[in-house]
């Protein structure tokens, strides 16, 4: 038998989840659509994240900041990729290659550089950071999210959150080596 | 430049890539139409802005089991072994025909050995013998 219960608890929370609908749902429909590239699968994709959304209320305080935006995108991307995944239309995770990646970099020359010159490159490194890696470092650094939390939100363990928190320190540190900033 | 000093940087950076690729973003988004969603969307998301939907199974598409299907079959399997193999000892068997001749006696239909193995003039059945 099924039991129907409520899916938002509190009317407080509902109205939140509400506000979240009316704000979020057609940013996070071109999200999935960009990815995607199929109505339908991108209208599935934003109803999972809503439900997802539900169980994630208590975490979001202030409905209109780039926090909050920034949660739900990763939330909807991370139903993007693991939908292509499942169909085999992702290539790959890039999970495997990049360590591949990471034990072919070898040391650049050492350049003397200023501190504005390493956090422009630094963030347009992590800028080109591929899925998840970026993302994990926004949840971890930006939303201040911890390991398990982060893990809950795109479907992953939190020692693989871990895993490729690590991996993306490491890939930008590589990429600092390659353009010339030495690494001790 | 030592891993303390690239935390330390990574944090500050971070925050501002961040921002920068949300902002990127939004402009990107502000620039197509608004998307009309189809009636199916609205009525599924009406069900779930309302409360009235199925907390295992919200949006109703039948995507989660509570049991996959694999482990069901093997349930399914594992009932029909336990029911032969208790049916296949006799003393159980008759008990149960006992309880179901018990429960249902218009279904039950009786006949002994002694009567299946006689004609309908009560002559017991003789193997043919050749004179």
């Amino acid at each position: 038998m099924l039991i129907y219960l409520m899916a938002v608890d509190s009317e407080e929370e509902r109205k939140k989840f509400e506000d979240i609908y009316y704000i979020y749902r057609d940013r996070m429909y071109k999200v999935a659509f960009g990815i995607l590239k199929d109505e339908q699968e991108a209208e599935n994709i934003v109803q999972d994240a809503f439900v997802t959304l539900i169980d994630c209320l208590e975490k979001i305080n202030n409905i209109s900041c780039h926090k909050t935006w920034n949660y739900i995108v990763t939330i909807v991307k991370n139903k993007c990729f693991n939908h292509l995944k499942k169909q085999n239309r992702m290539k790959s995770m890039e999970y495997e290659d990049f360590m591949d990646v990471m034990a072919s970099q070898e040391k650049g020359p050492e350049t003397i550089v200023s501190a504005q010159e390493l956090s422009e490159t630094l963030t347009e490194l992590i800028q080109q950071l591929p899925y998840p890696y970026k993302e994990v470092l926004y949840l971890q650094y930006y939303n201040d999210m911890d390991g398990k939390s982060i893990a809950a939100l795109i479907d992953e363990t939190p020692e693989n959150v871990r895993q490729i928190a690590r991996r993306a320190r490491e890939k930008l540190k590589a990429g600092l080596i390659e353009r010339g900033y030495s690494h001790e | 430049m030592n891993e303390a000093v690239f935390l330390e940087e990574l944090k500050k950076v971070v925050s501002k890539a961040c921002e920068d690729d949300l902002l990127q973003l939004d402009k990107e988004l502000a620039m197509g139409e608004s998307h009309v969603f189809s009636e199916e969307f609205n009525r599924k998301m009406k069900k779930l802005l309302d409360g009235s939907a199925d907390r295992e199974n919200p949006v109703g598409k039948g995507r989660k089991h509570r049991i996959p299907i694999k482990y069901l079959l093997i349930a399914a399997i594992l009932m029909i072994l336990a029911a032969s193999t208790v049916l296949a000892i006799e003393p159980i068997r008759e008990k149960l025909q006992e309880v179901f001749i018990t429960l249902f006696p218009e279904y039950a239909n009786i006949q002994s050995e002694d009567e299946t193995s006689s004609t309908d003039d009560g002559l017991p059945l003789q193997p043919y013998e050749p004179i």
